[in-house]
């Protein structure tokens, strides 16, 4: 079935074809709100969000740029919103109410919670980036951003994970495996 | 001493081609280059799978939900069969709310306009007024089924709304039973419900 075909029914309420759309992106966007927001839940209440939108939006979608970019956009708007959401909460709660964070033992695990602590703009760049592997120019469009600009955030994004990953506690048993 | 030319790469300053040719002569780039292209390799294996299977049955509940409640709301045949007369009319409502509003602002100001003999005379007409638009909506109700379930929808909506009204005017001429601005309010607002009723009662006949 094509996806230009899907997205019609999709537009005339089709909830089949709906199903269709999220067994084909479910993935992609679970992993890319859980690569921004740090924890399952917040993922998967994300993607649901993002569905809600996209099932009250479709009918105005009119091809103007790729469904994966305006499906992109939407995810990462709620990302946005959730992490902005999160800033307000934390400023008013005590840091000694903040939960621990457990040194990260594995490097992947590392790498996730240096990612984390991404300002939110390079967070995006990088991970559509480098986890999602999406072509630049996509990643321009979906963060409404210029070429230059999703360029430099990813440059930024990656000093900053070298910095980060060289202070992350247990960095001495990872020394050889990422010389940092 | 630190070579600039890798940063310069990653933002996109410096060609490819050009860049790899430098690489073969650049230790301190190439060990920028490398170490990037493992933290890439790193960040790729983060791609795994997430289980969520309850999430599809979530989504489509809420999906469901919200179809329900807007399909009950009756803004989706609004919007799909755009009933002018309805819309005017939900524009009316609006208007006479907020004339309603504003009326009651005034009232404060003038209140006790209606003298005591006139005062009776108007509730005695606004009592046989209210029965009368009563017995016209116990002869609507039952007919209301002939009527297209969306539209009965959209009636009631409009009904709701007028009531809310005439209940608020209610309320404050219980306080202030001589004010002849809410009394003209409420006149304008029972008005516009026995229009309503006389519409229904068309449509059904």
């Amino acid at each position: 079935m094509k996806e230009h075909d899907v997205i019609r029914r999709c537009q005339e309420g089709d909830m089949t074809a709906f199903r269709w759309i999220y067994d084909r992106y479910e993935q992609p966007l679970l992993c890319t709100a859980l690569r921004m927001l740090g924890q399952q839940q917040d993922a998967e209440d994300a993607v649901q969000v993002t569905f809600l939108k996209l099932h009250r939006s479709i009918g105005r979608f009119r091809y103007d740029s790729k469904f994966s970019t305006y499906l992109f956009r939407i995810l990462l708007n709620v990302c946005f919103d959730h992490l902005n959401s999160r800033k307000r909460m934390r400023k008013e709660t005590l840091d000694a109410n903040q939960p621990y964070a457990e040194p990260a033992h594995d490097l992947r695990m590392a790498l996730a919670h240096a990612i984390d602590r991404l300002p939110r703009r390079q967070k995006a760049c990088f991970v559509l980036f480098a986890v999602e592997e999406l072509p630049q120019e996509e990643i321009a469009e979906i963060l409404g951003l210029s070429l230059g600009g999703v360029k430099s955030n990813i440059y930024h994004a990656k000093r900053q994970l070298r910095t980060f990953l060289a202070d992350e506690p247990g960095k001495e048993s990872r020394d050889g495996m990422l010389s940092l | 001493m630190e070579c600039c030319r890798y940063d310069e790469f990653q933002k996109g300053r410096v060609d490819e081609a050009a860049f790899r040719g430098h690489l073969e002569n650049c230790p301190s780039c190439l060990r920028h280059f490398e170490t990037d292209e493992r933290l890439m390799c790193l960040a790729r294996s983060l791609k795994e799978p997430v289980n969520a299977p309850h999430l599809w049955t979530r989504i489509e509940k809420a999906i469901r939900g919200e179809r329900a409640s807007s399909e009950s709301a009756g803004t989706r045949i609004v919007r799909s069969r755009a009933i002018p007369a309805l819309r005017l009319a939900a524009v009316v409502a609006a208007a006479l709310g907020i004339a309603f509003v504003a009326g009651l602002r005034l009232g404060r100001r003038d209140a006790s306009l209606l003298t005591d003999p006139a005062l009776k005379r108007v509730e005695r007409r606004e009592r046989a007024y209210i029965a009368a638009i009563e017995v016209l909506e116990e002869r609507v109700q039952p007919r209301l089924q002939k009527i297209e379930i969306e539209l009965v929808l959209l009636y009631r909506d409009r009904l709701e709304t007028i009531d809310t009204q005439i209940e608020r005017c209610k309320e404050e001429l219980l306080e202030n039973p001589a004010n002849a601005h809410v009394r003209r309010y409420m006149l304008a607002a029972l008005q516009d419900k026995r229009q309503t009723l006389k519409e229904l009662f068309k449509r059904s006949s």
